[in-house]
């Protein structure tokens, strides 16, 4: 049942992320939906990683493919590092466009529409 | 003790899922900024519970220490973003929250009918101690010995199951079979970080000659 649990929260802070992300037009908390979305996903990509077995089992096994079984941990990591170099950059342009068009709405960033 | 945990994590998920639902209704960033260090908080909880230990000091570090305080900077250094927009009811506002209402529910239908190849059931004795008590790693053959009881060796060092001490097997994998991938993430972050210096020393320099016009 811990696997089930820790899927349901996972889904809940995912279709929390997606509400927001899909109302709010303040650009940084869309940005804070979008963290909330990598959050559950790495969540449910850890559980998956602890709690579940898809490989063939045998007394011998090699020492690399005996680590590799915490491969969804790495992927983690990796997924984090992608998010936190993604945040730094949204947040120096939410800087640039609050000093130069004072604003942080999404729906004023129009120009390229025409 | 498996119940135990199961209780403790309900009571994690919900005040992680209230946080998460504050950060998307409050009108005030800060306090959104801070409510979402809350929230990370739980999956970190979440990680230590599930024996994920380095995981979830990489996410109380990049997450809570870099990613929350820098949301809460930039709210300080912009004026105009103390206070955001509330959404308001409108056809956008139901539609959006009708599909993620879907998304949630679909995915919780798919979570709890399908039947998970779980590692708590595992029939192989031995291959489930070294997952969760003890092994032994042969250097020569670049094997692990699992089936302690049956062979004596007393001269090996003894380490705990592969889920209980995860961090040796993470450092052992990152430097051997995924180090291209450590190296191209590195290099992904460096990047990120020229780019914002780049865009911020920009603006302030703009800003500097008074020249508004253009970003």
């Amino acid at each position: 049942m811990t696997l089930e649990i820790i899927l349901i929260f996972s889904a809940a802070l995912f279709s929390i992320g997606i509400f927001g992300l899909l109302t709010r037009k303040n650009i940084v908390i869309t940005l804070m939906s979008l963290e909330l979305i990598f959050n559950s996903v790495v969540l449910s990509i850890v559980g998956f990683n602890r709690f579940t077995m898809n490989f063939s089992l045998s007394n011998e096994i090699a020492l690399d493919s005996f680590f590799a079984i915490l491969s969804g941990n790495i992927m983690g990591i990796f997924i984090i590092c992608v998010a936190a170099g993604e945040t730094a950059l949204a947040l120096a342009m939410v800087l640039a466009l609050g000093k130069f068009k004072s604003t942080v709405e999404l729906d004023d960033l129009s120009e390229m529409k025409n | 003790m498996d119940n135990l945990l199961d209780i403790f994590l309900v009571i994690v998920s919900i005040v992680g899922i209230a946080s998460a639902s504050y950060v998307v209704a409050q009108t005030n960033v800060f306090r959104a900024a801070l409510a979402l260090a809350v929230s990370f908080m739980t999956v970190a909880v979440v990680f230590f519970a599930i024996n994920a230990e380095f995981l979830g000091a990489v996410q109380i570090l990049v997450y809570i220490g870099a990613v929350s305080v820098l949301m809460a900077f930039s709210v300080l250094l912009v004026k105009d973003l103390q206070t955001a927009s509330s959404s308001t009811v409108g056809i956008r506002f139901i539609l959006s929250s009708v599909s993620s209402l879907l998304i949630f529910v679909v995915l919780v239908l798919v979570i709890l009918g399908t039947d998970w190849n779980k590692t708590n059931q595992i029939d192989n004795e031995d291959f489930r101690q070294a997952l969760f008590e003890k092994y032994v790693i042969d250097e020569e053959n670049k094997m692990i010995i699992t089936n302690l009881d049956k062979n004596d060796n007393t001269n090996l060092d003894l380490r705990k199951g592969l889920f209980n001490d995860s961090i040796i097997p993470i450092g052992s994998l990152l430097s051997t079979k995924y180090f291209i991938s450590l190296q191209l993430i590195g290099m992904i972050i460096v990047a990120c970080v020229i780019g914002s210096i780049a865009i911020t020393k920009n603006t302030i320099e703009n800003e500097d000659e008074g020249d508004k016009e253009t970003i």
